[in-house]
């Protein structure tokens, strides 16, 4: 009879233990996965010459350039397009996790993205995509005419013939300095926050 | 010591009962059936895997990057993984496929090597990111919080995703077909039959050869190369009659002989009778020769347009008008029951965008002549522009009645109605002349052209129709680029994916000055030229020309 009722609880504990032990799997899992992650970027320092041209933002505003990146805050700019599939919406919502992990701070920051489809990219396509994504005050969504674009992404070291080759890459800029520095492949919202440290606790 | 018989007698069924309860407690997983029927679950599953929303409408939940929350809405399962399931790449990031050919076989190999996914092991990976293996995923995969329905339904949704050939195939045939309209003019429609009837003997005559190697299964034999040929055969599809017969015509030539996608084609008229079928049955359209497209809100995925036509031109010529002009009239002009209507309806359109312009119609019936009345009905009304929607005759017989009075209004043309017409003809009554042109500028074309024109000059094809024919070879090249890439999985979803990915493939357009691909794009020209005739004299370098994406 003893038998018999250790027997059952012997059971009933393997089965409820059964279902328990998926999440358990996880959260060991997402801590592998944020070890292996770590620096998995590239960060190198660059200048780069920002050419006299101006944009358009997602609300159709003009934006000339250099006199938007004259100012006396920091900046993160990256290339996306908003048909992008794969790295472009992780892009932005790592954008969007960065200004939130900043808090305040965020609002000393400018966050810039700038279209490499400008032709399908219209203003109104700007706007449906950043609905999407949580972004602050601080982010402006920049498109243009096609060969505008295409300079300014040679002056970026970022320009691909066909949209669907472009890497992840994100270039942040001190205030008041000329060297940028360029993180190369898909950083995390916490990466970038400790790049930005870096950046301005100098 | 429990003594009494009929105590331990309770007991022992107590205890079998438990046993029983806890024995089916253990076989359920940890997602459980629910009360929707299997044809519901997969369509709840296609609705997580397509948009990312519950069943409630809300966005799931999920985390990338190990730490940066974002929504199913931003992140749907199709973005990255595609409609077709089979997966992309893009840039360092390569997309693995998660069609049901691809996630229920082993994948042996170096490369992520792991055993088939189960149901069980699927829930895992999409809600921990730990593959069957026990390998995590690489961060830029989301990790889904799905509530059990929407977990089970998604499960369920991708054991039928790309899991069987599409229809239109047998074991040594793909069956292919293009659209002619009966009253399109004879010369017209040969032009570009005899493109495709000869781009098809090439690739069958090329394919032949490497189908007669299956039958050596040698030591190079491989699978998946030797199962992707097929023999093309093209089936034209005549439509006769009046567009609203149209859809019963399609359908009968469908059941006669199902086709696995349409190229090509053209009629006379619009075109929405054919996108319609197309879009109800799944059936890739691949760009046919019209400027009549269907652009509507909800976002069509099966038939691929080189522009959206007349309505481009429109929006082109209006965004013209709001950067030359601040408010004023504008009166169009066509003829009823043609192309030149369906222009004006969508600048009617287009023209709600802009509230600083009034639009008057002038419509002329098709028989009607025009005289002087008819320009004075114009000068009347026009305001600051005219647009004129008129075929090359229809607009030279207008600008001969003008009087010698000079009008500042502008008139703008549309050069897809005006075909091949010189300049100076153009300009000869008219001053302020300015052309809707989505072509290249007439300094490129001979260049632009010269690919297609040793291929056609090479098959022999007389060349009676550049625009036509040009086109009609760069839709067979890309259906050609895409069955390349699709190889054995005759899936029409994984054939526009792989469209839609369109590397390599800008090189080969002569007509369009550019022509853009990206996911789900539907219309790939963007954009079109005004051209200021008024700036061309004889001997004097191009008019102005301002290149306008509306």
């Amino acid at each position: 009879m003893k038998n018999l009722l250790v027997f059952l609880v012997m059971t009933l504990g393997f089965f409820v233990a059964g279902c328990a032990a998926h999440h358990h799997g996880g959260k060991h899992a997402a801590h592998q996965s944020m070890m292996k992650n770590q620096g998995h970027y590239q960060r190198t320092l660059e200048t780069y010459a920002v050419p006299d041209v101006d944009l358009i933002d997602q609300n159709g505003n003009k934006v000339n350039l250099p006199a938007y990146l004259q100012s006396s805050q920091p900046y993160a700019l990256n290339f996306i397009f908003t048909t992008c599939t794969t790295i472009c919406p992780i892009m932005t919502a790592t954008f969007s996790q960065f200004n939130r992990e900043l808090g305040d701070d965020s609002n000393e920051l400018h966050l810039i993205s700038i279209s490499i489809d400008p032709e399908y990219d219209k203003p109104e396509k700007l706007r449906t995509y950043i609905d999407k994504f949580k972004m602050g005050s601080n982010f402006k969504f920049l498109t243009g005419d096609l060969d505008t674009i295409i300079r300014v992404e040679k002056a970026f070291n970022s320009y691909t013939p066909d949209k669907m080759l472009h890497r992840p890459s994100t270039i942040f800029k001190e205030a008041g300095s000329e060297q940028w520095v360029r993180i190369e492949g898909l950083a995390s919202g916490s990466d970038l926050v400790t790049e930005y440290q870096r950046l301005v606790d100098k | 010591m429990i003594k009494t018989i009929k105590i331990r007698r309770a007991l022992h069924r107590a205890a079998l009962l438990m046993l029983f309860a806890a024995g089916v407690m253990g076989q359920k997983p940890c997602f459980a059936k629910t009360s929707l029927t299997d044809s519901a679950q997969v369509l709840l599953g296609q609705q997580v895997y397509r948009q990312g929303r519950l069943d409630n409408s809300q966005p799931a939940k999920a985390l990338v990057l190990d730490d940066v929350p974002v929504s199913g809405t931003q992140f749907p399962c199709l973005n990255c993984h595609r409609r077709s399931g089979w997966g992309s790449a893009e840039g360092t990031k390569p997309v693995l496929p998660v069609s049901v050919g691809a996630l229920f076989s082993p994948r042996t190999g170096n490369y992520r090597r792991r055993p088939s996914y189960t149901d069980k092991t699927l829930a895992r990976v999409i809600k921990t990111g730990i593959d069957p293996a026990g390998i995590p995923l690489d961060s830029a995969m989301p990790r889904y919080d799905l509530p059990v329905e929407e977990m089970t339904a998604l499960v369920a949704y991708l054991k039928t995703l790309s899991k069987e050939n599409s229809p239109g195939l047998t074991s040594d045939d793909i069956h292919l077909a293009t659209i002619i309209g009966e009253n399109v003019e004879p010369e017209t429609s040969k032009a570009m039959l005899d493109v495709l009837n000869e781009f098809f003997q090439v690739k069958n005559s090329q394919t032949r050869g490497e189908v007669k190697r299956v039958t050596h299964r040698g030591y190079f034999f491989n699978d998946y190369k030797h199962q992707s040929y097929r023999k093309w055969i093209l089936h034209p599809w005549v439509l006769k009659g009046p567009p609203a017969s149209w859809p019963v015509q399609l359908k009968k030539y469908y059941q006669q002989q199902p086709v696995f996608a349409l190229i090509s084609g053209i009629v006379k008229g619009d075109w929405a009778p054919i996108h319609k079928f197309c879009e109800k049955n799944q059936i890739p359209c691949l760009l046919p020769n019209s400027d009549q497209p269907v652009v509507n809100q909800q976002k069509d995925f099966y038939t691929l347009y080189f522009s959206k036509g007349f309505i481009l031109e429109a929006g082109v010529i209006l965004e013209h008008l709001a950067r030359t002009t601040s408010r004023g009239k504008i009166v169009q002009v066509f003829r009823t029951g043609g192309s030149g209507a369906f222009a004006a309806r969508a600048l009617k359109k287009a023209a709600a965008k802009y509230p600083q312009f009034t639009l008057n119609d002038l419509s002329l019936t098709p028989g009607q002549t025009i005289d002087k009345n008819t320009w004075e009905q114009i000068e009347n009304t026009q305001g600051v522009a005219s647009v004129l929607w008129l075929k090359k005759e229809d607009y030279l017989a207008l600008a001969a009645q003008k009087n010698s009075s000079e009008t500042a209004a502008k008139s703008y043309l549309s050069s897809s109605l005006l075909g091949q017409v010189d300049v100076a003809t153009l300009t000869q009554h008219l001053q302020t002349v300015f052309l809707a042109d989505p072509f290249n500028l007439p300094e490129v074309r001979a260049a632009r052209f010269r690919r297609a024109e040793i291929w056609l000059k090479s098959r022999k094809i007389n060349i009676s129709n550049r625009r036509i024919q040009g086109q009609t070879l760069f839709a067979c090249m890309v259906f050609g680029e895409g069955m390349m890439h699709i190889k054995q999985h005759f899936q029409r979803d994984y054939l526009l994916d792989v469209i839609d990915h369109g590397e390599g493939m800008t090189a080969y357009t002569n007509s369009y000055p550019r022509l853009s691909f990206g996911p789900e794009q539907r219309y790939l020209a963007k954009g079109a030229y005004i051209v200021d005739l008024s700036r061309k004299k004889v001997d004097s370098p191009m008019p102005h020309e301002m290149w306008i994406v509306p």
